[in-house]
């Protein structure tokens, strides 16, 4: 590549201002504030471009404030023409403001080329070289003050080497990256037995969340044994209350079976009192006509009972009798009374007699016995009269007549009833036998009399069987009772067969559910316990693997950055190894002419790229070791050499060189322009310089076309 | 008859992808989808609800699930609610589903082989429980049913047509072919364990009806199976999920600085809500520290939702050209590129690794 013109159309100072370069040495020659800095800028920028997009790094924003066009417009505008090995004319057009306008367009055919050569947004002519804008930089722009401080440095050279060959920039060695590297492994990710580092604190977190796990699925495995036993637990208590109910509540079914039966039978005996009433009310014994009472059956007997007086024909004998009685009766008192009547006559005769005899003065005893006599008629006769009860005899008679009468009527009566017994026997089917119909009520009575007695037994037996509830109250009881069972879970069908309940193995089943379901509730608790207790198994899964990934982030670190490192440091030791001859040949072609024969040969240790360099005696030197001039020499060799090296082939990297005589004495520094212009005769070089003794060099030695000579003025303020 | 199906709940599952917040979130999002099914059963009426399985993790539960389930489906009573144990929720000495104090609408079903539900007059639902957490043979492997009517089947187990779909993480727990289904005199089965969807005209998979990871397709939610008297069935899907889970690919490609990264991720995320997976990818500029740690906060709506993470993301390095330089860093992106041992990934950390050591950076952990 060969830069022909630049063109500073806006940039710092300068505008609208072209260098025009010839293809070996230019010189530009310039006192202080000439701008050559400046041009040098240009140079870089116009080739290269700047980096596209958003965002500044510090060197781009140290650039922009040296280089943006003063009191422009905004215009920052650079641009070149180039002439590449395959000849190819090429304008670089570079908007550094907008970047947007930036091109790179082959002069002879006017197609844009920009494409072969974008890099970061702007076309980089650094690529036609094989280089790039930062690579670029690095080889072909070599500045004094840069050649004195790897000429300062002890292993200055080395380092410049190291660098061009790893990156062919000027950041670092690959040295120095495989120790970033290093360091950066041994501080963001440690080994397994530094403690403070990542790695280890990582696998002791994945140690520790593991722990952590387990613990949890221990305690986890632990609950649902537990809950295992609680289960298991439960089951028992609920067998043992099974049992238990189960026997309860057979034991509640027998009893409510038995009040059942108490209340059947309460029942039965009730109906069977209720029917036993009725039968004594309606007097339905089977044995005789249900229709006719006692009463009735006792009147029909005397109904048809003969009149104990009447005759055989069923006359009033009796009443005949008594008439005729007491007609006689009637007679004999009439007949006493006239006897009466006799001996009062007699007492009063002779009661005369004695009165007469008195007053005929018969003797007193006459009288008087006559007296006497007469009172013993008289009495006689009043005794007579009184008893000869004529009235009554009359009064008796009338009475007989009237009951003979009333007899008669009555015995009409009782006829006339005795026939209507005889029909209504006729009709109940009875006989009408008053004997047999008083056996039949006496049949009745003992009939009854047993019925009363049943009455009574039944009576008894359901006041104890009732024991003063009723039927219905047991029937509630036992229907409470078999609830009660059923509650228990068991209904009848489902119950055993127990008698009266054995309270020796309720006692013992009691226990043995007590028992069951204080195990099971002791069980519980402590199952709650360690559930309360219980770490949050998914989280622990969760916090294992944040710890795992972290761990396994630290270890993928760990292998990329091993594999980096393996793969770098087999990089530098191919390039070294390939670098290092071709640079020493490159030096070994020019050193002895450069100085002046003083040394011969150059090595550069391929492990390293340390040079060493000897003369005749081989007595090899470290070039870093030499005398300045002669460092600068090899400087400036090696960089020509890796120029040539780290360019695409084919292709030949320019070289801007900036003062690099500066601090040397005229000898060296005519020694160093031989050498430049020698180099300058296969590449294309630019040396600025500010020292007249070098412009001068140059209007003595340099020639055009091939070589020339820019004298700059200063630029106005 | 109206069945509402749901399957692969997977209540106290970990998100291990998931920071503890969110996890714990996540978890209480799918109980909250259980009570939303829970009220589907109401709101549509249903006569029976059915999980295929997989409804809570055995390996994991809290002891807390066991009462929130029985209370959920204590809610429904009376309508039976028919679980069928997955491979997860696998029924054993110290399953779950043996220590709650079920309502009587609930019935588990507890063998390894399919035993009768009679849900109607003519219509039985038979039911099959993993007993073991691996190596369930197939439910439907010698099964034929053994009455008239119509049948249904509810169980766990791997369609081996639709294995492939599920990834290779998918283990087939007891496998069946559908043509084994109406081989066995079955109208139709009900089926967990895929989580992907799928209404086949002889099986329907729900697919877990909340989110459980990110980049999940398809309409995951519990089925509304109507099945008619001659077993055809009529399927609408009910989605519950209480969360919306989305991944977002955030392009991030010509970014220069960390700041740019941070208003790009921002900006993509301005809108998003729910649980939200961010993945940064995109060519970035090679000076670019790119550190999850400076996003922090960069979606603040979302907060604790968000999951963010690195994709494919590519320094924005010219390798070709880097691998035609004549120097340590070309011969080892050289190197690199040409190794055989390395994956893609691993072969992007190295290059990018070396390169930025090369640059003199220190920012050398690459995500």
């Amino acid at each position: 590549m060969k830069i022909r013109r630049v063109t500073a159309h806006a940039f710092g100072p300068l505008r609208d201002t072209t260098l025009v370069l010839s293809d070996g040495l230019t010189v530009i020659y310039g006192p202080n504030e000439a701008a050559k800095s400046t041009w040098h800028a240009a140079i870089y920028a116009a080739v290269c471009g700047l980096r596209r997009g958003p965002g500044m790094t510090t060197r781009e924003r140290q650039f922009a404030e040296r280089h943006r066009p003063w009191g422009s417009n905004g215009e920052w505008l650079v641009s070149a023409e180039l002439r590449l090995a395959d000849g190819r004319r090429v304008e670089m057009r570079q908007d550094l403001a907008q970047r947007a306008a930036s091109h790179a367009k082959d002069l002879d055919l006017g197609r844009d080329l920009s494409g072969e050569i974008i890099r970061d947004g702007a076309p980089d002519a650094a690529v036609w070289l094989g280089l790039d804008r930062q690579s670029f930089a690095a080889t072909a722009f070599v500045a004094q003050a840069r050649m004195l401080d790897v000429l300062a440095q002890p292993d200055g050279l080395q380092e410049l080497l190291q660098r061009a060959a790893a990156t062919a920039r000027q950041e670092a060695t690959a040295a120095a990256a495989l120790a970033r590297i290093d360091e950066f492994r041994k501080e963001h990710v440690g080994t397994e037995n530094a403690p403070t580092r990542p790695l280890r604190r990582a696998m002791t977190a994945v140690t520790a969340a593991r722990a952590d796990l387990d613990r949890a699925r221990a305690e986890f495995a632990a609950y649902q044994r537990r809950q295992q036993e609680v289960e298991r637990l439960r089951q028992a208590e609920a067998t043992a209350l099974r049992e238990l109910h189960r026997y309860e509540a057979a034991a509640l079914h027998a009893r409510a079976a038995t009040i059942l039966a108490r209340a059947e039978e309460a029942r039965r005996l009730e109906e069977r009192l209720a029917s036993m009433s009725g039968r004594a009310a309606g007097r339905t014994d089977a044995a005789v006509n249900t229709e006719v009472s006692d009463d009735e059956l006792w009147e029909l007997a005397r109904s048809l009972e003969p009149e104990e007086n009447a005759g055989p024909d069923g006359s009033d004998a009796g009443g005949d009798h008594a008439v005729q009685a007491a007609a006689a009766a009637l007679s004999a008192a009439r007949r006493a009374k006239r006897r009466a009547g006799w001996l009062v006559a007699v007492a009063a005769l002779v009661a005369v007699a004695g009165g007469a005899a008195q007053i005929v003065g018969a003797p007193a005893a006459l009288a008087a016995g006559a007296y006497a006599a007469a009172a013993v008629l008289a009495g006689a006769g009043l005794v007579l009269l009184s008893r000869s009860g004529v009235a009554d005899a009359q009064r008796e008679l009338a009475a007989a007549k009237g009951a003979h009468a009333a007899r008669q009527q009555a015995q009409r009566l009782v006829g006339e009833r005795r026939r209507a017994a005889i029909d209504r026997c006729v009709r109940l089917g009875l006989p009408a036998d008053p004997a047999v119909l008083r056996d039949l009520v006496r049949q009745r009575a003992a009939a009854a009399a047993e019925r009363s007695a049943e009455h009574q037994r039944a009576r008894d037996r359901l006041a104890h069987l009732l024991d003063g509830s009723t039927v219905v109250d047991l029937l509630e009881e036992a229907k409470a009772i078999r609830e009660r069972a059923e509650n228990l879970g068991f209904a009848a069908d489902e119950s055993p067969e127990v008698g009266a309940p054995d309270e020796e193995r309720l006692a013992e089943l009691r226990e043995a559910a007590r028992a069951a379901t204080e195990q099971a509730a002791a069980a519980t608790g402590a199952l709650e316990t360690v559930r309360q207790s219980l770490q949050d198994l998914p989280a622990a899964e969760e916090r294992l693997a944040a710890a795992d990934g972290e761990l396994a982030r630290l270890r993928r670190l760990d292998e990329t950055l091993r594999r980096t490192a393996l793969f770098l440091a087999k990089a530098q030791e191919r390039v070294h190894r390939d670098i290092a001859p071709v640079l020493a040949e490159s030096v070994r072609q020019r050193l002895p002419a450069v100085t002046a024969g003083r040394y011969q040969d150059v090595i550069v240790n391929p492990a390293d790229l340390r040079v060493q360099v000897c003369g005749p005696d081989r007595q090899w030197r470290r070039a870093e070791l030499l005398s300045h001039g002669t460092a600068e020499q090899v400087y400036l060799l090696l960089r020509i050499a890796l120029a040539e090296h780290l360019t695409k082939p084919g292709e030949l990297c320019p070289l801007i060189l900036d003062d690099v005589v500066v601090h040397a004495d005229d000898e060296r520094a005519a020694q160093l322009l031989a050498l430049v212009r020698t180099a300058a005769e296969e590449r294309q070089i630019v040396l600025f310089t500010h020292q007249t003794r070098v412009r001068d060099w140059a209007r003595a030695e340099l020639h055009p076309p091939a070589h020339s000579l820019i004298e700059l003025d200063p630029v106005p303020a | 008859m109206r069945l509402l199906l749901f399957a692969d709940l997977h209540l106290d599952t970990p998100f291990a992808w998931a920071g503890p917040v969110l996890a714990r979130r996540r978890r209480l999002a799918l109980r909250q989808a259980l009570e939303r099914i829970r009220d589907l059963v109401t709101e549509l009426r249903v006569d029976a609800l059915c999980c295929a399985g997989d409804l809570f993790e055995q390996e994991r539960y809290t002891p807390d699930t066991a009462a929130f389930l029985r209370t959920v489906f204590a809610d429904v009573h009376p309508v039976p609610v028919l679980l069928a144990p997955g491979n997860h929720d696998w029924y054993g000495p110290a399953s779950l589903y043996r220590h709650v104090d079920w309502t009587d609408n609930v019935h588990v079903f507890t063998e390894p082989a399919l035993r009768p539900y009679p849900l109607a007059d003519g219509l039985t639902l038979w039911g099959a429980a993993h007993c073991a957490p691996a190596n369930t043979p197939g439910f439907l492997d010698d099964f034929r049913v053994d009455r008239g009517g119509v049948h249904l089947a509810l169980f766990h187990g791997s369609e081996q047509g639709g294995l492939a779909l599920e990834g290779e993480a998918k283990r087939p727990h007891a496998p069946f072919r559908a043509d084994q289904i109406g081989a066995a005199g079955l109208h139709h089965a009900l089926v967990g364990h895929f989580h992907t969807p799928r209404d086949a005209p002889d099986h329907t998979y729900p697919g877990n009806p909340e989110p459980l990871t990110f980049g999940e397709t398809g309409e995951r939610a519990p089925v509304l199976v109507t099945v008619g008297p001659d077993g055809s069935v009529s399927r609408k899907r009910q989605p519950v999920a209480v969360t919306q889970v989305s991944d977002v690919a955030v392009d991030i490609s010509g970014a220069v600085t960390s700041a740019e990264v941070r208003d790009r991720v921002a900006a993509a995320l301005a809108t998003a809500t729910g649980v939200v997976r961010a993945t940064i990818h995109g060519e970035i500029g090679t000076e670019v520290d790119l550190d999850l740690a400076d996003l922090d906060g960069v979606a603040a709506h979302l907060g604790e939702q968000l999951v963010l993470r690195i994709g494919r993301v590519t320094p924005a390095y010219d390798l070709e050209s880097l691998a035609q330089e004549p120097t340590v860093r070309g011969q080892f992106v050289r190197d690199v590129l040409a190794a055989e041992d390395l994956d893609e990934d691993e072969r992007r950390r190295v290059i990018v690794t070396g390169l930025r050591a090369l640059d003199g950076r220190n920012d050398l952990a690459v995500l």
